[in-house]
């Protein structure tokens, strides 16, 4: 499914495959369809032998080794390179460097700054901005007209940011929605900060729920304004993924409970 | 849910009951009770799924089958598949011996607890006093001495068990000239004892014996700063839970609640500083946030960093 967020990256890949560019990167925050428009990007060079790959070292080698060679097209769609150690970059390096025949790479990326200068100096760079509220609804109606009819009105789909959220709320038991709303109850802290911890990364059936939401529905039923600078100092970090959940949970629940107004 | 001891005491007894559902981390415990059933029934069988252990009562055997334990890993698909119809085809299944089910993930054993309550038991973490009780009755040939120091090093029943079996193979004169510092290097045990010790050190604000204990370290540095973030958490629960049990209890009067917010913060803020390239020295950065018990008002990272 297209949406307004994504037109404007789909032009440009239409541009890049007219003049059959071999490496691509497409940066974006997480869930907004990277890897649809790869697989779009694909499609514009009518390449059937689309591959994902992780952003490890050993596997990014294996799938350039496994390239070579090859007499059809094949596209290798490293995902979120900025997530792999700096080493798995720089095994694309040689091959972005001198292009082997019939290998297209589009690497995928949240964050462009923490992708190598040399890596970015010789790719395409294709830029998605998140989804807006209303492509959210479409592609939920989409995916599931009678469940998104059911939880539109709920806490939970007003924290939704992106695609892979609403993938994820919609397949979310009527036991999993209700929780963020009771959220509301956390939101005094006066338990522990290891309890408050404890409740919003899991449901009350003890499996882990999707922290993000869980932060924004706090977010949301607060109105606080330090609460909400700090919930989107913990998202922008649990994004970054350089520091432990837990610990960056605990940070957002510490300031939570004792530094907001 | 069916406790520990009523566990224990139904596998010790006479005639063990049909069907056991174990889950929790402590591995050794579950180890011992398939030793115990194996020794009553004389008989072991392992099979991969729940499903195949009933499938043997239900056709007919010309050669009459023996009492047996059975014994099913982590069967994810009998989790899947449970419900109250298959609950009762396993209260009434016709098992010869034993079937003993084997889960780690709580939320397996969450959702057969509803269906089986009578079968399912949880093992986690047991008190040291009952792991010693243990492995003198399962080793009789070790003293107390090297009992108490396997108890220590070890993280569970079960890897202390381990110990104890190399312990028990060696020459009784090394056994009691060795030091417990040189049993923890022996047995790969010296950074998780240190790191107890540490945590002690930083929960009562002792920066000499943080810093000296820091010498010694030999594991990853990196671990410390999240001891330190563990340990803060671990006060503020045990300063505003009334019944909260912990450890570090007898040190929270080494703390204000203002202390602890401020700790935490400036070690999360070296934390976010190393990550971002920011600092490279983390022994360095590990000695400054130790240098911060020593002040009777810990100073919040914002004065700190404007120093």
């Amino acid at each position: 499914m297209q949406t307004n967020s994504q037109k404007e990256p789909l032009h440009e890949l239409n541009r890049l495959s007219d003049a059959k560019r071999q490496s691509v990167i497409i940066e974006g925050p997480s869930g907004v369809g990277k890897t649809y428009l790869s697989q779009r990007y694909a499609d514009m060079l009518k390449i059937d032998d689309f591959v994902s790959v992780n952003p490890k070292v050993a596997d990014i080698r294996e799938a350039l080794d496994s390239s070579i060679g090859l007499s059809t097209p094949v596209m290798l769609e490293i995902e979120n390179l900025d997530l792999g150690v700096a080493g798995a970059a720089y095994t694309l390096l040689k091959t972005l460097e001198e292009p082997t025949p019939n290998v297209y790479i589009v690497i995928t990326c949240r964050n462009l700054a923490n992708i190598p200068d040399t890596i970015i100096s010789r790719s395409a760079v294709v830029n998605v901005s998140p989804p807006t509220l209303n492509d959210i609804d479409k592609f939920g109606e989409q995916l599931d007209r009678v469940k998104f009819t059911n939880v539109a009105s709920r806490l939970v789909w007003q924290c939704v940011r992106s695609f892979s959220d609403a993938e994820l709320v919609l397949n979310m038991t009527n036991d999993q929605i209700d929780y963020y709303e009771s959220l509301s109850e956390v939101c005094k802290f006066k338990d522990s900060v290891s309890n408050i911890i404890w409740k919003i990364s899991h449901y009350d059936s003890n499996q882990e729920c999707v922290v993000e939401l869980a932060i924004r529905s706090i977010m949301e039923l607060m109105h606080n304004e330090s609460i909400t600078r700090y919930g989107i100092e913990c998202i922008r970090e649990l994004s970054r993924s350089r520091i432990s959940k837990q610990a960056t949970l605990a940070k957002f629940v510490f300031d939570s409970k004792y530094c907001s107004n | 849910m069916i406790t520990i001891q009523e566990l224990g005491l139904s596998i010790m007894g006479d005639s063990p009951a049909k069907v056991y559902i174990v889950g929790g981390d402590e591995y050794g415990i579950k180890d011992k009770y398939i030793d115990t059933l194996t020794k009553f029934y004389g008989k072991k069988e392992e099979y991969p799924s729940v499903q195949d252990v009933l499938n043997i009562f239900n056709v007919k055997h010309f050669i009459p089958l023996k009492p047996t334990l059975y014994v099913v890993r982590y069967d994810d698909n009998f989790v899947s598949k449970i419900s109250a119809d298959l609950a009762k085809k396993v209260k009434n299944a016709n098992i010869l011996g034993t079937l003993f089910c084997i889960y780690n993930e709580p939320k397996h054993i969450a959702k057969l607890d509803k269906y089986l309550p009578e079968h399912v038991c949880t093992v986690d973490a047991v008190n040291p006093k009952f792991i010693e009780k243990y492995l003198t009755a399962d080793f009789p040939e070790l003293d107390s001495r090297s009992i108490q120091i396997a108890t220590k090093l070890a993280s569970n029943y079960g890897h202390a068990r381990t110990l104890c079996k190399s312990m028990s193979q060696m020459e009784r004169q090394d056994l009691t000239s060795m030091t417990e510092m040189q049993f923890a290097k022996l047995f790969g045990c010296e950074s998780a004892s240190c790191e107890e010790d540490m945590q002690k050190a930083v929960a009562g604000r002792n920066f000499a014996a943080a810093s000296q204990l820091l010498d010694a370290y030999e594991g990853d540095l990196d671990s410390l700063i999240y001891m330190i973030l563990r340990t803060m958490i671990e006060l503020e629960k045990v300063m505003t839970s009334k019944y909260a049990e912990s450890p570090l209890k007898d040190y929270a009067k080494c703390w204000k609640l203002e202390d602890v917010y401020n700790l935490f913060m400036n070690a999360y803020s070296e934390l976010q500083k190393l990550r971002s390239g920011k600092s490279s020295n983390i022994k360095a950065t590990l000695i400054y946030l130790f240098g911060l018990f020593t002040f009777k008002d810990i100073p919040s990272p914002e004065v700190m960093n404007a120093n």
